[in-house]
């Protein structure tokens, strides 16, 4: 690699990822055209699957001279096979950026096959957590134009339709999103029931009445799949940045709604429908008024049953890996003991409703 | 014999020794993981506390397959999974019946992993 040597790579391993650091240094400076060096070198609270990784870079020379704070993410060693790579991710990250929705502006990919695939985005600031964000008023100050942010920001997602060319690797769009999710639910449920030699009754039931009253298909558009609270970033009382693209694909755009009205994602306050922030009126006013179909709350119930199908297949497939000893985690293990909880909110969604 | 203190009353004193020793001289990135252990230990002793509920749950899987339910549970459950999946439970006093257990089902679930939750969902009048 012929990377300008630069000062810290003397420096002694303070045992915060040296090797990896000093990779990324050498292909940051490559990607910049310019001598450069990692100042700081901060892991942020990350998934399983991801890493995510705070710097302070300073470029000496180049069209990027100057002092930068970026994320640097990266692969964490158990990448999970349903997840985007990382150069997927940044595709992603490009298109939806160039589309004008809230995200940290891809800026490098680095893979260079020598290690994991990476890249670097500008810094956002702002607090993700959920349960600050749904409890303390002073993050949020106006929480009904928060939860038109949120809308107005899905909805400028949502104007990217299929065929994408860079996006070609997300495959076909489905011709119906909410039957493709029932028959991708169940074919998750049978992988699992057959490891494990069991069932799941109260899924199998939200399945068949989803199955049943699987609404006419939107056109598809490109989804976030994982559009709630605890994953974007809110700095001084307004939307800055949506985080973790990794689950990003094709799919009806009500798909992602009811992901962000559903009762497992509102944290501190289950009365507040969109995530525990605001109205599920003011939500949709914002999708609506920024372009998004317009969507009754009735007509969100169905996809809020999906969402909850989603999440409890999704808590079975993470216990699963600790349970298999795939991965031991606590909270791999823990993660089963919120399905029922799910299961409750399926059957006091669909009782009411033939 | 079994030795006393068991495991219920060895589980309830760890966890308050975790939770009234422990967990406030952590530091904050400490934290997470010493509460998620906590938690932990709260389900396993409200498992332990409980009656074994698998009866309740084995009568109205008989009652609604119509056959004496298996032992272990399982089996019985998938054969409902595979019922329910085929439509056998989309209407009338069918879908009452499935229901009502599965609801039951979901209460019994809910008391060991999470209390809290078992209150009514409200949902949006």
């Amino acid at each position: 690699m012929n990377a300008p040597l630069h000062p810290s790579a003397n420096r002694p391993d303070d045992g915060s990822g040296h090797e990896p650091r000093l990779r990324a240094e050498g292909l940051l400076a490559l990607a910049c055209g310019g001598p450069l060096e990692l100042e700081s070198w901060e892991r942020l609270s990350g998934g399983a699957i991801q890493e995510n990784i705070a710097v302070e870079a300073r470029v000496a020379t180049g069209p990027h001279a100057g002092k930068h704070a970026w994320v640097l993410r990266m692969d964490a060693q158990s990448a999970v096979a349903v997840s985007l790579s990382r150069e997927s991710e940044f595709a992603i990250l490009r298109a939806v950026h160039a589309a004008g929705v809230l995200v940290p502006e891809p800026l490098f990919l680095c893979a260079d096959g020598g290690g994991p695939s990476f890249f670097a985005m500008r810094r956002v600031p702002g607090v993700t957590a959920g349960h600050r964000l749904t409890k303390d008023d002073t993050l949020v100050p106006d929480r009904p134009r928060l939860a038109r942010e949120l809308g107005a920001n899905l909805a400028r997602l949502h104007r990217i339709a299929p065929p994408v060319a860079s996006l070609a690797f997300l495959g076909d769009a489905p011709a119906d999103g909410a039957k493709a999710c029932v028959a991708d639910y169940r074919r998750g449920l049978d992988e699992l029931g057959a490891v494990r030699g069991e069932a799941w009754p109260a899924l199998e039931w939200g399945l068949a009445w989803c199955a049943r009253h699987a609404p006419a298909p939107l056109h598809s558009r490109l989804l976030h799949r994982d559009y709630r609270t605890g994953n974007y970033l809110v700095h001084e009382g307004r939307l800055t940045a949506v985080l973790d693209w990794e689950f990003a694909g094709w799919g009806d755009p009500r798909e992602d709604i009811g992901w962000m009205l559903a009762r497992c994602w509102r944290f501190a306050r289950p009365d507040r429908e969109a995530g525990g922030i605001g109205s599920a009126e003011d939500f949709l006013a914002g999708y609506a008024a920024e372009g998004g179909a317009g969507v009754s709350w009735e007509e969100t119930i169905y996809w809020q049953v999906l969402a909850h199908l989603r999440w409890a297949l999704i808590a079975l497939q993470q216990a699963e890996r600790h349970r298999s000893g795939s991965q031991a985690s606590l909270e791999l293990a823990l993660t089963a003991h919120i399905v029922p909880e799910l299961e409750g909110e399926i059957l006091a969604l669909t009782k009411a409703r033939p | 014999m079994k030795v006393e203190p068991g495991a219920r009353e060895l589980l309830e004193a760890a966890r308050a020794a975790l939770v009234n020793e422990v967990i406030p001289l952590l530091p904050a990135d400490k934290r997470y993981a010493a509460l998620m252990a906590a938690n932990a230990m709260a389900i396993s002793i409200r498992e332990l506390s409980l009656p074994a509920t698998e009866a309740g749950e084995r009568g109205r899987l008989a009652a609604l397959l119509g056959q004496p339910a298996s032992d272990p549970i399982a089996e019985a459950n998938r054969t409902l999974a595979a019922r329910i999946r085929e439509g056998a439970f989309d209407q009338g006093s069918a879908r009452a019946a499935l229901l009502g257990h599965l609801e039951a089902t979901t209460r019994e679930r809910l008391a060991v992993s999470n209390p809290r939750a078992l209150r009514p969902p409200q949902e949006k009048p």
